[in-house]
């Protein structure tokens, strides 16, 4: 696992947009954090669906519909965080930590929140990513759901509405794959 | 597959039960199979436990935002620099290890996030500037500072990117976090980091932010001193600290510092304290949570116990420590040539206790050969011719008496009132080495009358006599002269 992808099919037509995509998202990220900045969370939501906007609005020739774009989002966000958090997990193992300066206490200062958020336990994020892969093997359908939800910061409804399913369908999908996550975890 | 499916089936149908029925239903629907009954079971609680932990609830970059505070992505270029990696992350920005394809070498960009404050911006630029100025082998060499037109639709101005040296290694921290540092690479690291902060001092730069995270350890044992984004000028550039709500890193940062009122060269002198007792001991020196060691650090008491520190460094790190700045060294050149003195006297005063205890040993060996000479001449006493025995006896005992009280009084002298012992020895120890002297001539002779009579006791004296006067002429005056040199250099620095 450890350099390759996190996503199992390479996907010549995902790779083809990851740049796009990935500074759409940095533009936006940064946006919204200089906005909400002191405002507890940044919206990924919000997020994704700007990046759908505004690459609808520049290259619509690029996506067949609504529900294709949500799916690169979300797997290109997928992939972003995966390797920030792999990049800090390197950092954390002291390993070959190479580093002009970090400001972590300054951080932990400012903002109070690292590691543990909001009384939120930390996920283990490689590993989650990993038990994602497995289940994807397993069951592509709610792995989607979870890849939407997770690292694309979709709500329920929203996932619904990009899958075409029911959010109580969703729901259901989602506790079920969270609870053989959870255990994947343990 | 098909059991998975068959799983996450009944699963789903399960959870909307209330959680006394879940189990009915699984045996129900597991029927004779045991394994599936088990399966179910452990997903089942694993679900309440997610449930009861918001597990994966809230997506993950609004849990941690600061993964996606900058993404700037391998292969991007920044003007010539390539983007291989991210190298760390913190709340201010992001470094990556780079390539500079026009020179060819490997180079770190920091970057700030792109939707920084100004006062981070600034900050950055502030630190270009400054770790600019000194070139010192213990700090990171900046190489430039770019800026990159903002990709989005212009708001916020463009993006900064310091250009620095590229430093592999441990931080300090996770370096003390395995255990203090000790010996000569203690001194190493005390001394690398004091000359890298005095050359920023001659440059007129305070570093305003030293602690473990700021300092590497290279593989090779160099050290790097980085991040100068919070350093000033004593020329008195506007002071960041004003701008940003948190300037410096409580514990590390000097009473003054944190009563907010202007820093200089001596809060980076304060800081160091806290560096060396922590380098030294593996310890802060002000125990305990974030508040009580802002008390201590501002309280007008020695918080911290320097019996744990080696006494080499101790005086050096209370003074650094001093609560009034006034009452430190006032720049890093000061500190450094004190600790360079200290630690160079460390290392004599080594030596030169080795060297008295040659002394102090030879004082006392030749105590104990010379006390046993009487012993001896009074057992043979009987092999002499009558009035003989008792006389040798009696002359031995009275040498050796001497002998053995200059002896002693010189050992005493050595360890108690070294600076004496020069005088001391100038005064008496001619008549010691007499007193001696005759002794052996009187013990050889005895020896050599009692020769084929009482072998033993002869071979004891005879050779007793020629042992005594080789320790006094060859030994004696070699570790005479080694012990009172080097007492006479230890000396001056005992104030």
């Amino acid at each position: 696992m450890q350099g390759s992808p996190p996503m199992k099919d390479k996907n010549p037509e995902i790779e083809a947009l990851l740049p796009a995509v990935y500074d759409e998202l940095r533009r936006l990220a940064s946006s919204y954090l200089r906005r909400e900045r002191d405002a507890q969370s940044l919206q990924p939501t919000a997020l994704v669906h700007e990046v759908y906007l505004r690459m609808l609005h520049d290259k619509p020739m690029l996506f067949q519909d609504r529900a294709h774009f949500c799916a690169i989002a979300a797997t290109t966000m997928r992939r972003i965080l995966v390797e920030r958090a792999r990049a800090r997990h390197a950092l954390k193992r002291g390993g070959p930590a190479p580093r002009v300066t970090l400001d972590e206490s300054l951080a932990e200062d400012t903002s109070g929140q690292r590691g543990t958020t909001h009384g939120h336990t930390a996920v283990d994020i490689l590993a989650l990513d990993q038990a994602l892969e497995r289940l994807e093997a397993m069951d592509p359908a709610r792995a989607r759901i979870v890849e939407l939800r997770y690292f694309g910061g979709l709500s329920v409804e929203e996932t619904a509405r990009e899958l075409d399913m029911s959010p109580a369908t969703v729901k259901r999908h989602w506790s079920v794959a969270r609870a053989w996550l959870a255990r994947e975890l343990q | 597959m098909s059991d998975w499916a068959r799983v996450s089936s009944i699963l789903e149908r399960a959870l909307d039960l209330p959680p006394g029925e879940r189990d009915r239903f699984f045996t129900r629907e597991a029927g004779a199979d045991a394994a599936l009954l088990d399966e179910l079971r452990a997903l089942s609680r694993s679900y309440d436990q997610a449930e009861a932990s918001a597990f994966i609830d809230r997506p993950l970059a609004a849990a941690e935002p600061d993964l996606i505070l900058n993404t700037l992505h391998p292969g991007q270029r920044i003007g010539s620099y390539e983007i291989l990696a991210e190298a760390g992350r913190g709340g201010m920005g992001v470094v990556y290890r780079a390539r500079d394809t026009r020179l060819g070498r490997d180079v770190a960009v920091k970057c700030v996030a792109e939707g920084a404050s100004p006062s981070q911006k600034a900050r950055l630029e502030n630190e270009a500037r400054m770790a600019a100025r000194i070139s010192h082998p213990a700090i990171a060499t900046v190489y430039a500072l770019e800026e990159e037109p903002s990709t989005g639709s212009g708001q916020g101005g463009g993006q900064l990117f310091l250009i620095s040296e590229f430093v592999d290694g441990e931080t300090l921290r996770a370096r003390v976090s395995k255990g203090p540092i000790a010996g000569p690479e203690l001194a190493r690291f005390a001394k690398a980091i004091a000359h890298g902060l005095a050359a920023a001092h001659r440059e007129g730069v305070a570093h305003g932010d030293l602690k473990p995270e700021n300092i590497i350890v290279r593989p090779s044992g160099d050290i790097k001193i980085l991040d100068f984004g919070l350093a000033e000028t004593r020329t008195g550039v506007a002071p960041l600290a004003a701008a940003d709500a948190v300037a410096g890193t409580p514990g590390y940062m000097a009473p003054e510092q944190l009563r907010g009122q202007p820093a200089d060269a001596r809060a980076d002198v304060f800081a160091y304290g806290v560096l060396l007792f922590e380098m030294a001991t593996g310890r802060h020196p002000f125990a305990g949570d974030r508040g009580s060691m802002l008390e201590a650090a501002l309280s007008n008491r020695a918080a911290f116990d320097t019996h744990e520190l080696p006494a080499a460094i101790a005086a050096i790190v209370a003074r650094c420590l001093a609560p009034d700045p006034s009452n430190r060294f006032s720049t890093a050149a000061e500190l450094a040539s004190a600790l360079e003195t200290a630690l160079a006297s460390s290392t004599r005063v080594a030596t030169a206790s080795r060297a008295v205890w040659w002394f102090l040993a030879h004082q006392r060996i030749v105590a104990a050969l010379v006390a046993a000479m009487p012993i001896v001449a009074w057992i043979a006493r009987p092999a002499f011719s009558r009035p003989w025995g008792s006389l040798v006896f009696l002359l031995t005992l009275a040498g050796a008496t001497a002998v053995v009280a200059l002896r002693l009084n010189a050992d005493f002298i050595a360890r108690e009132h070294p600076s004496e012992l020069r005088r001391h020895l100038d005064a008496v120890g001619r008549r010691m080495w007499m007193a001696e002297l005759a002794l052996d001539a009187c013990a050889m002779a005895a020896g050599m009358a009692l020769a084929d009579r009482l072998d033993w006791a002869a071979g004891l004296l005879f050779g007793g006599g020629v042992a005594s006067i080789i320790a006094l002429s060859v030994i004696e005056p070699a570790t005479t002269r080694a012990a009172l040199r080097a007492i006479s250099r230890e000396r001056p620095r005992r104030d």
